[in-house]
């Protein structure tokens, strides 16, 4: 007896079964092409490493032990004065050129620390058309690695070596002579001020949490006594506040702590303003 | 009637939480005003560092016997006449952007024929100092680029903050008045192409 109307509600359900299915489908082709929406801008320029990596290579000109050998040069060169030198080796640029990919890259990467600007780029097409180095210089950099530096060691000091398929020998020579160029400019402080300004800021805001929740309490207590709902929504107000307080305090100390980084670290912020120099081989 | 009692203070607190994003939307719209101005004296910047590279350039060149004298006197000229376009940081308008962003053309142009013509100069080209002139013209207009388009950045910045509420309202009262862009055409954006 119950049997249509069971058939029937069966076949509502598995309809609205393949709807559901449907609709899901759509979400998954969505969710699919979702990425390369999002990705079609950034697709040329590889995600910020945490923590920082300094020997990109995508084209593998390098063998892994060469890629280990720079990685570990330009992270102890890091340590000793924070000055930040990515190498990156890529087969295509998308619609970038060399210049304005490197400083791009430079300044979206946060390369250098915030303070001194002090990353520096070099950034190999390595197949053509348009193959070539780019040597960008943070702000920072700039003084001591002009661009006609930057020339030079590409034409003189990289170049020769490259001629000969010697890239890891180009590569290293190349970084030496930034190095070298950069020597004395800058060295690992650790921006000890910065530390200290966010500590205080957070101790300040702290302690001015505590005592509005304190005030808010014993507001609290006394109103209790004579109306208790303007008491209980004052006391409410009050913690909302210190509490939007206390986050903004957490944040700027979390903001300078990035530069006491020993371990490789990580890019930092610093800036790019088109410095540098580019060049064939 | 609880409600009706409350009334006046919520008015009250309404208005109070009113003044205070206004206090803050204005000292916002402030902050980036000023960001669009020293900006702005950044994209000076470069291109006076483009202006003081070319009197050298012009002296390396003339020595070179029957350089064209046109295209030297042309580049002088452009410079002169691109150096005399000043925008007071104050009035930066859509129309003054663009006037000084025609003069600065007017510049790239003619140094660009210059640059070009100094392809027919082997000797030249093989000049030390000259090499040098033209590597820093180069990075030159890197830095140029990249100036624009903090620029642009930071007007953009500052234009959308004026339209949003509360500071809409704001605009009339202290003459916050929107900035203009530079316009990417033709290449500019890059600045000219030049190949050495």
């Amino acid at each position: 007896m119950n049997c249509p109307m069971k058939s029937y509600m069966v076949k509502q359900l598995s309809g609205m079964h393949t709807i559901s299915k449907a609709c899901l489908r759509v979400f998954w082709v969505a969710l699919a092409f979702l990425p390369s929406f999002l990705g079609a801008q950034t697709d040329v320029f590889p995600p910020k490493p945490e923590p920082a990596v300094y020997v990109h290579d995508f084209s593998n000109w390098l063998d892994r032990n060469q890629v280990a050998m720079l990685e570990e040069k330009l992270r102890r060169y890091h340590d000793s004065t924070s000055t930040q030198l990515v190498v990156m080796i890529r087969p295509d640029l998308g619609d970038y050129d060399k210049s304005s990919y490197a400083i791009e890259l430079g300044n979206r990467w946060g390369i250098g620390k915030k303070s001194k600007n002090n990353g520096v780029v070099m950034l190999i097409k390595s197949e053509q058309p348009d193959r070539g180095i780019f040597i960008a210089t943070g702000y920072g950099t700039e003084g001591a690695l002009p661009d006609i530096l930057a020339g030079q060691i590409i034409r003189n000091t990289m170049g020769p070596f490259f001629r000969e398929k010697k890239y890891y020998e180009g590569i290293d020579a190349g970084t030496n002579e930034i190095i070298k160029a950069l020597s004395g400019e800058f060295k690992n402080d650790g921006e000890p001020g910065d530390a200290k300004a966010g500590m205080v800021v957070l101790v300040i805001f702290l302690i001015i949490f505590f005592l509005i929740l304190f005030f808010v309490f014993r507001a609290a207590k006394r109103g209790a006594r004579m109306i208790t709902h303007s008491g209980a929504g004052g006391s409410m107000w009050g913690a909302g506040w210190g509490a939007g307080s206390g986050w903004g305090g957490g944040g700027s100390s979390g903001g300078s702590s990035w530069g006491g980084g020993s371990d490789g670290g990580s890019f930092g912020g610093g800036s790019f303003g088109g410095g540098g120099a580019g060049g064939d081989w | 009637m609880d409600f009706r009692k409350y009334l006046p203070l919520i008015m009250i607190g309404l208005v109070v939480v009113l003044v205070f994003s206004m206090c803050g939307s204005y000292n916002g719209a402030v902050s980036k005003e000023e960001n669009v101005k020293k900006a702005w004296s950044q994209v000076e910047n470069q291109y006076q560092r483009r202006a003081d590279l070319i009197p050298n350039l012009v002296n390396t060149v003339k020595g070179y016997a029957n350089f064209e004298q046109q295209t030297l006197t042309a580049v002088v000229q452009a410079r002169a006449s691109a150096t005399q376009v000043k925008v007071d940081p104050n009035e930066l308008t859509p129309e003054n952007i663009q006037r000084f962003e025609q003069a600065q053309q007017g510049l790239s142009g003619a140094l660009g024929k210059l640059l070009m013509i100094t392809e027919n100069y082997p000797d030249l080209k093989a000049n030390q100092s000259f090499l040098g002139l033209q590597q820093q013209l180069e990075g030159t207009e890197n830095r140029i680029s990249v100036e624009r388009k903090n620029f642009n950045e930071a007007v953009n910045d500052y234009n959308s903050s004026i339209r949003r509420f509360p500071t809409n309202l704001l605009v009339g009262m202290f003459g916050f008045t929107p900035k203009g862009y530079f316009q990417a055409t033709a290449g500019s954006d890059r600045a000219p192409e030049v190949k050495f």
